[in-house]
Order: structure tokens, then sequence, then C-alpha cells
């Protein structure tokens, strides 16, 4: 603990920052209901986890506190494109634009509302111990999304040490972390076939009932009848994955080209990238009314909403 | 030291930082036996350097157990690090002579009063009835000792997150530590046997605490000879309570209380004219000393090291030593005090002179005689304790040569 930058890189050295991200969702979805059973050989693996990640919390409370004042420059200073390029594949998916060019700001955010003692309290320890032997007092509220504002604050601070290491002169590859696999929908290439299957499986409605949930979390404060936060974040993994698949379709069609019709119909979605989605779904959460404080800036973003309720139409369409 | 001091401040080091962590120790799950802890740090590590995870009924109580160890960890610290704190305030006790009492005349066993292997062994299980089996003698004698072996070993935090890795192991069906190479087999056992002792540790503290017997702790009582006067801390550092005694009344002064105390008791139609609390008052202390004397006599040069330190400060001004012509009734013995202890001891045991303390007490309060003894026994008793007041006092001052007794 000396050096917190060295805990910092051993742990992206472990774990790249996709799968970080994804046992750091996992993890969280594990505390909402009892799936012990089935996940028997993966606890050592989630358990050391969580071990690690409680170091690099650690860690970046030292760095925030003894945080250097003079600006180092690593030797990859990125550039503005680079920068958008990664976000655009959803490699930093909740960063916002400032907290990117900056990223010791997501470590202020971290620790600005919650002291140390507390993350590891109420969330990091009970992460770990639902894990070791789950019961119901460890469990997260299942009719509140605190969770998933813990979630993203979390991901948002791995993110921005993912980031800050550069800043300060360590040298990371960031070739290895860039994988072409999202962290929620898995690698792209699988993504396409997924899609087929699952829409023979279900009707578009399903799909659009999955992304109807969320709107709901985001527009209404007090109805959670029918709702729970595990269903949400089931909801949330399907629309995420939904929309990629789609995405990755449309950029590479499988057979050659697409019919006139589709092409004419995804016209809207051509700058849309994989992290915008992910940006734009996590907001929809994250500006729930639900949160009375913490999150009170609250968009109407019916525009969008409309767009991505043609997005999943339009998997549905493709694949027929 | 001012590190850990920093990040317990910062870093959230106790586990569980209640108000009254100084209780911490009773709020562990075990008053009884330690049989449950124990059982369950060996399954621990048994499936810590196994391949196997725990059995499925453990796994379900494993957060609470290691909850159990984590406060006791946190007891260790904080009784370790009270004892550091301490020590960076007065530093080491002042004014100590380490060498004294220098006993010459005659030789104690030089192991003498820790008792053979295979007797501890045999003792141990008799003593504590099966609840300590790690612990070693001078352990047992001072806690204190295994505090720093712990802590030297590895830093409180350090410690936590080594069990968490455990932790990691026992619900780990594939793996082991040891072919992680986390850490070597030999590494994991001392882990083991230091997490064992804590817990035992923190068993006999609480007994302790409790009122176990002197005889039960320490193995130069017995059932027959044990103290009364003396409460544990006094039992575990003789010279200190001995300059105490002499902190409010000098050599004279209590020379002179025993010269009334016993005219008193062999005048039979003399009644104590005094507060009979001051009288009872000095049979206690008269009591303390001897026992004080016992415990000095019977260790021998083979005294624990505490007792080279002392924690009383006192803020009122010292009694008047005596001054170089005093004449001391030891005589010869003068030069070496210690070795009249053998000659008071030589025929009679503490029990027996709390009998003869008790009926010098009672005659001199009534109009009453003292029952079993004569005259001659009593006068002797008097003259023997004149005498031991005087050794008592000539070793606390060759131990205390320059002890600051004065602290802001």
């Amino acid at each position: 603990m000396n050096d917190p930058l060295e805990v910092v890189q051993n742990f992206f050295k472990q774990y790249t920052l996709t799968h970080a991200k994804r046992y750091l969702w996992d993890s969280v979805k594990y505390n909402l209901v009892d799936i012990t059973a089935s996940t028997k050989e993966l606890r050592p693996k989630y358990h050391r986890f969580l071990l690690d990640t409680e170091r690099l919390v650690d860690a970046a409370w030292l760095l925030r506190t003894f945080a250097p004042k003079e600006k180092l420059n690593g030797p990859h200073q990125f550039s503005k494109d680079y920068l958008k390029g990664i976000r655009d594949q959803d490699l930093l998916s909740l960063l916002s634009q400032a907290q990117i060019s900056f990223p010791l700001k997501a470590v202020n955010e971290f620790f600005k509302y919650d002291s140390l003692c507390r993350w590891k309290t109420c969330f990091l320890e009970r992460l770990r111990k639902t894990i070791v032997s789950p019961s119901y007092d460890l469990f997260f509220d299942p009719h509140s999304l605190e969770e998933f504002i813990k979630f993203s604050k979390l991901t948002k601070l791995l993110e921005g040490l993912f980031l800050l290491l550069n800043k300060y002169g360590c040298d990371l590859e960031h070739s290895k972390h860039f994988a072409h696999e999202n962290w929620c929908s898995g690698k792209p290439a699988d993504l396409t076939n997924w899609l087929s299957e699952y829409v023979t499986q279900s009707d578009y409605c399903i799909s659009l009932q999955h992304f109807a949930n969320i709107c709901h979390a985001h527009r209404f404060h007090h109805d959670w009848n029918g709702y729970n936060t595990y269903k949400i974040f089931n909801s949330y993994e399907t629309v995420l994955k939904v929309t990629h698949a789609v995405l990755e379709v449309l950029s590479n069609p499988p057979s050659g080209n697409l019919p006139p019709a589709i092409q004419k119909a995804a016209k809207p979605f051509k700058n849309w990238s994989l992290g915008r989605v992910t940006r734009f779904v996590s907001e929809l959460l994250l500006t729930s009314r639900t949160f009375s404080t913490g999150y009170k800036r609250y968009v109407p973003p019916q525009k969008e909403i409309e767009l991505v309720t043609r997005l999943i139409y339009l998997a549905h369409e493709i694949q027929r | 030291m001012m590190n850990q001091k920093s990040n317990l401040k910062q870093a959230n080091v106790i586990h569980s930082m209640e108000k009254e962590s100084y209780r911490i120790k009773f709020n562990i799950g075990f008053l009884e036996t330690t049989d449950n802890h124990r059982e369950f740090i060996r399954l621990l590590y048994a499936s810590v350097i196994g391949n196997d995870a725990l059995p499925e009924p453990m796994i379900r109580n494993l957060n609470d157990m290691v909850d159990d160890i984590y406060k006791l960890l946190d007891w260790a610290w904080l009784e370790h690090f009270e004892r550091l704190e301490r020590f960076s305030k007065h530093g080491q006790s002042p004014g100590v002579n380490t060498d004294m009492p220098q006993f010459i005349d005659y030789t104690v066993d030089g192991y003498y009063p820790n008792l053979q292997y295979a007797t501890w062994i045999k003792d141990r299980r008799e003593r504590y009835v099966g609840n300590l089996n790690y612990l070693t003698q001078d352990e047992i004698y001072a806690e204190s000792i295994f505090f720093t072996k712990l802590f030297d070993r590895r830093s409180i935090t350090d410690w936590k997150c080594l069990i968490e890795k455990w932790v990691s192991y026992a619900i780990d069906e594939q793996n082991n530590i040891v072919d992680a190479q986390m850490s070597s087999a030999y590494e994991v056992y001392q882990d083991y046997m230091h997490l064992q002792k804590l817990v035992e540790c923190c068993w006999i503290s609480i007994e302790q605490d409790y009122g176990l017997n002197f005889q039960d702790l320490c193995p130069w009582f017995n059932k027959d000879n044990y103290p009364v006067f003396s409460t544990i801390g006094y039992a575990f550092n003789p010279y200190d309570e001995l300059y105490g005694l002499f902190h409010y009344d000098s050599l004279i002064v209590q020379k002179k209380k025993i010269d009334n105390w016993f005219s008193a008791t062999m005048d039979v139609d003399m009644i104590w004219e005094g507060i009979p609390a001051d009288l009872v008052d000095f049979y206690r202390k008269m009591g303390l000393m001897i026992e004080c004397c016992w415990v000095i006599k019977e260790l021998g040069p083979n005294y624990p090291n505490e007792w080279n330190d002392y924690n009383s400060y006192f803020s009122s001004k010292r009694a008047r030593d005596v001054g170089e012509k005093h004449r001391f009734k030891l005589g010869e013995m003068k030069d070496k005090p210690e070795n009249y202890l053998l000659l008071f001891f030589k025929g009679k045991n503490l029990n027996d002179y709390r009998h003869l303390l008790y009926e010098c007490l009672y005659a001199a309060l009534g109009n009453v005689e003292y029952e079993p003894f004569s005259d001659d026994e009593i006068k002797k008793f008097k003259r023997e304790l004149i005498m031991l007041v005087e050794a008592a006092y000539l070793i606390q001052k060759a131990k205390y040569p320059n002890r600051v007794y004065l602290t802001e």
C-alpha cells in the first residue's frame, strides 16, 4: 500500500477493464437474489475479485488524499480522437466527458457522498460476504435502484483509475483491454448469432417490455408493484444486448447488403455507437425519480426513447 | 509505530469501532470454552491448505466466525497499541536497577518457575481443562509477549487481508493456498498457530477478569499456599508493590506502627486506641508485603522481565528514606536482604503467616487472647516481621535507585 499506483497497475494486469466491469455487475446481481447453487465454482473467483476491488478502492482513497500536485504527463498522452474512439466502443461506458479529460475527478466523485469506511461496510463487504454465504440480511434492498448508482460509481472509478494510470506515467497497454468485447453483451461475433436465436424465441413485445420497464423506473418514483431491482437489472441487460446486437449487424451485415427497406429504417442510427446506447440506457436509470437525493437532474428524453424503441423494433425486423 | 497510529485513524483498521470497544473480548461468542473457535480455525486451515472447500454447514457460519476472529484481532491490537503508546510516552521505566535483587547465597534452578516440558503438558491440561493447547508458559503469565509476536509478524491490516485470502480458499474446491503460491506451507502453519494462540489468549484473559484462582494461573502458587491480599496485578509485579508500600510511610513509621500494634496485641487488657479501620488497613498492608516477599523469594533471579517496568506514578511527595546511621535489626544481612526472605519462610508458608496476622489483629482489637499461639511465638513473629519490613525496604530501594515518582 506504500505505492497505490502499483496496486492499480497490478489490478489491471490481472483483470481487463471489460472483465472487471462484468464481474462487478454479476456480483451486484448476486446480492439481489440467491443464485449461489448454480455458481458454486465461480465463488472463489468472484471472492478474490472483490478482495482486489477493495484494495483498489483503498488505493484510490490514498491517491485522492495524497495525489501528486504537479501534473504528470505519461508517455501516452491520449488524443481526443482516441478517447472518443474507446468511449464509442464502450470501453469507457459511464464516464462523462469532463471526467475523461481529468480522470481524478472520477475518483473525487466516488468519495464525495460516501466515505471509504461507508463504501467498505455498506457495499463492498456485503458483496463479499454474500459470495461466501448468501443470507437475507446481507441482500440489498430489492425495491430501490441505490445499488445501480453504487455500481455506476464503482465502474466510473475503475474507468477513471484506468485512465489515470497513464496520466501518472505508468505504462499500461490498452490493446489487451481492447479485445473487442463488451462488458455487458459479450463478443460481437457471438452477438449476431445470439440475436437470431433470441428473436426466434421471443416476440418483439418482450424486448419492448424490457425497455418499458426501464422507462418506468425512470419516470415514476413510487410505483414499484411488479417491479423489483433484479427485474430492472435483467431488463437493462437484455436491452443492452439487443441494441448492441442490432448495431453490430447494421455495421457488419452478415449477408452482404441489407434489404432497402431496412437500410432506410437504419438511417437515423448511422452515427450511433455501442457506447452511446449504453450511456443513454444507464442514464435513464441513473436519473430515475426513485432517488430523492443525489441525482436530481431529470431530462425528458422523449425523442431518444422513441429512437431506441425503433432500434429494438429494427432488431426483430432484420432477423425476420 | 506512528504509521500504525495514523492508519488506525484514517483507514478504519478496527473492525467494529463500537463505543464499548474496551469490552470487545466479552462480545465474542465464547466464554465457556475455546473449542468452537479452535475447531473452526482448524477446519479453515485444513481447507486452506487442502483442495477441498469447507463443508457446507460450516460455510454458512463462515462470515460470523471470521467476524469473531476480526474482533479478536481488534482486541489484541487495542491492548498492544495501548502498551506501545504507554511505552512511547514514558519510555523504558526510568530508574530501575535490572540486576537487583541479587540472590547469591542460594541457587534456583535456571528454568524455574517454568515447568519442564513434559510436566507442563500435564499441568496445563489439569489447570485449564483443555482450553489451552498452544500457549507457552511465558505467554500465559504475560499476554504482551504473545501480542508482540503477533504484530511483529504482521500488522493488523495485513492479518485481516490474510484471513480474507484464507476465506477465498476456504470456499474454493479446486485450489489451495500453497499451490497458488500465495505462501509456503510452513508460513501458513505458523499463521495457523498464531490464530489458535490468539483464541486461547483471549480466553485466558477473560478468565483472569472473572477471577481465575492464583493457583490456576501461576505455577508458584498451589492450593495450600496462595495470596489473598494481592490482586493479579500485585502478584505480577511485587517490586512495584513494595515500592508503593514505602511511599506514604517511611520505614521508621512502619516499624513504629508494628510496635503499637503488637503492644495492643500482647496486652490482654489493652484495646487498640486508634481508629480500627487504620489498623485493618495496616494489617492488609503487612499481608500484602508478606505475599510480595514470598513471590520474590520463590522466583529468585528468574522473575519475569515485565517486573522491570512499572506503570504507576505517584503525584505526592515520597516519605523520607532512613539515614546512613539507621540501625537495622537485620544486622549483617543488611547488605543481602534477599537472603533474609529465605529464613523468614523457612518453616511457614503464606497460609501460616496469614493465620498469625489474623490472630494478632483480632487480639489487638478486643480483650481476647491469641488462641493457638504462645507469647513467645508472637514475640518471635514481631521480631521477624520487623526484620521483614527492613528487608522489603532495602530490596525496593536497591531495585529502584532513581525511580521517578513525580509526574505532571
